[in-house]
């Protein structure tokens, strides 16, 4: 067996010289590109044809299903944190988080949707729901996928056949489909109100 | 096949043998006994027989003493009576007054005579009626004229001195009187005067007043009153009597047996008269006048010198009817025990002979040759239930051997013909050995030269040898220097592997920058969303905003999928780290083994070099056995001609072989035929 040492220095040199050409970008390229995104950025936004009122949701997963909340009820959503349970509670209740100086109990949708999911991510993020009468409440989700703008006529009512623990909170269903939970019904639900002692 | 069990004579067969025995255990006893029983009821009734006659006998004895004492006594009497004396002395006036004294005869028939008879004759009639007396006489002492005579026969007046009666028991029974002037009796004898018949007298002197012998009175004695006394038989049964016998053996009372007068006329020579003769007594078995056995008792009569024989005798026929009759009785028990000893006996030695009949049979089918023959089992428990079961066994085991004879003799046969062929094959080859002998004298003619030709390359391998051990050093040396270089490929191996160890470090190093970039990049996004979602509350003014969020958030989504793609990269160069630390780690190791190897070679090497060394050592051996193998070749040519020698015996000894085998194959055969005679 003979190797070929000659090639394999080329290889090596060539490595070499790619890594400092990537780490060190001379001033003129990053200028480019600087103004080449300036400019993408500077663009409007094409007008859509339905000029009238779009419902801007936030969608993301519940197991293997696709959900979406109106951004006017998100106050903001939160990176995965350390969850404190908290004895007593419905099971849905996966415990309490400490946010912008506040607590909050976090609800696990999926739990509270009855959602039967195959598989569960290490983490979840956490999205802070707040309503004007009712107050602010976190909800986990598995993960977070985009925003996005829905004419309201492609909302369609929800098959009160369909899941009973859902139908109460949900607001509408799209074709994609995608199931627009009313965030406020869930803030109102008097089972959130925690009122159990422990005996004993 | 002639049957066995007919041949034997029926006085030879157990049946015959054991109704001998029995017959001979049962008779023998009952006839011993009986023979005991006889003798001693012959004795017995002997006894009794003796004892009955010697009774009679001894009462007849007695009456017969008696009835002559009682004529003693009377004519005692009579002779002395005063009437005898008158009439005798009146005779004797007479006798002298004639002068007849002297005459032969006495004159009866003057009338003075008669005056005389007819005056004393009747009373002394009355004393001879009274008393039974044949006769009664007067005889004159002195002239033995017989001077009265009661009977009046021819001897009245005769004179027993000179007359013709001089000779007779009379005269002599006067004579004896005269002499012994004392009682005297004669026996009866034939008597002329009385025609012949048997007379006795007896007589008594008669004396006068002064005691001069007058004369004698004389009776004679009738046969009427003994035969009486004798001829009672009561207590004699049918055939007994009593009887008197003379000294002349001559009978004294008639016999039962006869009708005539058996007085002196039948002569009795038995051996118990002799015998009370001589004065003896008893009872003993005799053959008397009749020639008839009897069992006879004799015991002497002695009267005034009548020397008489009494005898009581009984038919021994009619004495040992008893007897007869015990012998009848135990002649027909016997003719029935002889009958059923015999049947029973029979009938035993049938319940054996039977079985051994068939055993006889049975063996007898055997020894012809039939073993297919069964024994019926008879379930008796004797000796003969054994001999039935021991046969049984027998035949079995008699079938199990020819059985296995059969075989074996198959076997041999098998054998036999195997070993012919054999020793055909055996001359063939001894033949073919004779042919490959003298191949191989030739070839031993080549070896010989190729033995010289070994002589002469052991030489050029010894040289070569000697090359080759040169060579052998110089290899050790090289491979010593490959052991060098092997271990320095060894360490550079192991910086090789260090190398890599730091490449693979770093990539780690890098995975976790990657990480927190990916972190950051998701914090940009949750922050982009955020931003978005601000910008969504803040209404119109935010819109322009919200693009810019939407584009931080389209960045940051590209940083991760970038990270994600580092994240692969990293992932195939850890692979191939790992594939590199292994593949030195390989290389290292193989260089271990290399270095081993070369190691071992070079002992190797070293090894060859001394084994050539002693190569070129075994080649010079070589040149020197070459040179002894060519005087061993010689010495096989030598061999070699012993071995035809021997080959040709061989085919000899083959052909004396397949001479047995033929005679052993004919034994087999003779063996198969008498098997073949067994039915099994």
């Amino acid at each position: 067996m003979s190797v070929n040492w000659n090639r394999i220095y080329q290889q090596l040199e060539t490595a070499r010289r790619n890594q400092t050409v990537d780490f060190s970008p001379d001033e003129a390229a990053q200028k480019q590109q600087l103004l080449a995104r300036a400019e993408l950025l500077a663009r409007r936004p094409p007008e859509s044809s339905d000029s009238g009122e779009q419902l801007e949701v936030l969608t993301f997963l519940l197991g293997d299903e696709t959900f979406a909340i109106a951004l006017a009820h998100i106050r903001t959503v939160y990176p995965p944190t350390p969850i404190t349970p908290v004895p007593c509670t419905p099971s849905f209740i996966q415990g309490i988080i400490q946010a912008h100086g506040k607590l909050y109990s976090v609800v696990d949708l999926k739990k509270f949707f009855k959602i039967t999911a195959h598989t569960t991510p290490n983490t979840q993020t956490i999205i802070i729901l707040q309503s004007h009468a009712t107050g602010e409440l976190a909800v986990s989700v598995d993960k977070i996928i985009t925003m996005r703008s829905i004419p309201p006529a492609a909302i369609q009512p929800a098959l009160s056949a369909a899941n009973s623990a859902r139908t109460d909170y949900i607001r509408g269903i799209t074709n994609d489909p995608l199931v627009i939970i009313d965030a406020p019904r869930i803030l109102a639900d008097q089972r959130l109100v925690v009122d159990e002692e422990v005996t004993g | 096949m002639e049957n066995l069990y007919q041949t034997i004579r029926s006085r030879h067969s157990i049946t015959s043998k054991l109704v001998v025995l029995f017959l001979a255990m049962s008779v023998l006893p009952l006839m011993v006994v009986a023979g005991l029983v006889y003798n001693q009821a012959r004795l017995i009734l002997t006894d009794e027989v003796a004892t009955k006659l010697t009774g009679i006998r001894s009462n007849k004895v007695i009456l017969v003493e008696r009835h002559f004492e009682n004529i003693f006594a009377k004519l005692e009497i009579f002779a002395q009576s005063q009437d005898v004396l008158q009439f005798f002395n009146r005779l004797s006036t007479y006798q002298k007054t004639k002068h007849l004294a002297n005459e032969d005869s006495f004159d009866v028939n003057d009338p003075a005579y008669r005056q005389l008879y007819s005056r004393f004759g009747e009373k002394i009639n009355y004393f001879r009626q009274d008393n039974g007396f044949e006769d009664i006489y007067l005889i004159d002492a002195n002239s033995g004229q017989v001077l009265f005579s009661a009977a009046r026969k021819a001897d009245f007046g005769a004179n027993l001195l000179h007359g013709p009666y001089r000779d007779t028991n009379l005269a002599r029974m006067w004579e004896q009187v005269t002499e012994t002037k004392a009682l005297s009796i004669v026996d009866f004898e034939a008597y002329e005067p009385n025609e012949g018949q048997p007379a006795a007298f007896a007589g008594y002197p008669v004396f006068d007043e002064q005691g001069v012998l007058l004369g004698v009175f004389a009776v004679q004695l009738s046969t009427t009153e003994i035969n009486n006394v004798m001829q009672n038989t009561s207590g004699l049964g049918e055939t007994g009597e009593t009887y008197l016998v003379g000294p002349d053996m001559l009978m004294r009372s008639n016999s039962r047996f006869f009708d005539d007068s058996t007085i002196l006329t039948k002569q009795v020579d038995s051996a118990t008269v002799k015998r009370a003769l001589t004065g003896q007594s008893g009872v003993e078995p005799v053959t008397d006048y009749r020639g008839i056995p009897v069992l006879s008792a004799y015991e002497p009569v002695d009267v005034q010198g009548l020397r008489w024989v009494l005898l009581a005798e009984i038919d021994k026929t009619e004495a040992y009817a008893p007897l007869q009759q015990l012998l009848s009785t135990f002649l027909i028990f016997l003719v029935i025990g002889v009958v059923v000893v015999g049947g029973l006996s029979y009938l035993i030695s049938l319940s054996i002979t039977r079985p051994l009949k068939e055993a006889i049979n049975l063996t007898q089918e055997i020894s012809g040759g039939n073993l297919n023959v069964t024994l019926q089992d008879t379930g008796r428990k004797d000796e003969l239930g054994v001999l039935y079961r021991v046969l049984s066994d027998m035949i079995i085991g008699l079938r199990q051997q020819i059985e296995q004879i059969t075989e074996g003799v198959n076997v041999l046969v098998a054998s036999v013909s195997q070993i012919s062929a054999t020793t055909t094959q055996l001359t063939a080859s001894a033949a073919e050995t004779a042919t490959s002998i003298s191949e191989t004298t030739a070839t031993i003619e080549e070896v010989r030269q190729t033995a010289e030709l070994s002589t002469e390359k052991a030489g050029q391998l010894s040289t070569e040898a000697n090359k080759a051990s040169h060579s052998g050093l110089e290899g050790k040396a090289a491979v010593e220097k490959i052991s060098a270089g092997m271990s320095h490929i060894g360490n550079q191996m192991e910086a090789i592997a260090d190398s890599i160890i730091k490449l693979s470090e770093q990539s780690q190093d890098i995975g976790e920058i990657i990480a927190t970039v990916d972190d950051i990049a998701e914090q940009s996004n949750l922050l982009a969303v955020n931003a978005a979602i601000e910008a969504a509350k803040a209404g119109e003014q935010g819109k322009g905003f919200s693009v810019v969020a939407q584009e931080i958030r389209s960045l940051a989504e590209q940083s991760k999928r970038a990270t994600t793609q580092v994240r692969n990269i990293l992932y195939d160069i850890q692979k191939a780290t790992g594939t590199a630390v292994m593949s030195t780690e390989q290389g290292t190791k193989a260089v271990e083994a290399g270095l081993v190897q070369s190691t071992e070679a070079g002992q190797a090497i070293t090894t060859l070099a001394e084994k050539i060394a002693q190569a070129a050592q075994t080649a010079v051996q070589i040149a020197a056995s070459s040179q002894e193998q060519l005087v061993g070749v010689d010495q096989v040519t030598g061999a070699m001609e012993n071995i035809n020698l021997a080959g040709a015996q061989n085919v000899e000894s083959a052909k004396q072989l397949d001479g047995a085998a033929k005679n052993l194959e004919a034994l087999g055969a003779q063996l198969k035929q008498t098997i073949s005679r067994y039915q099994l």
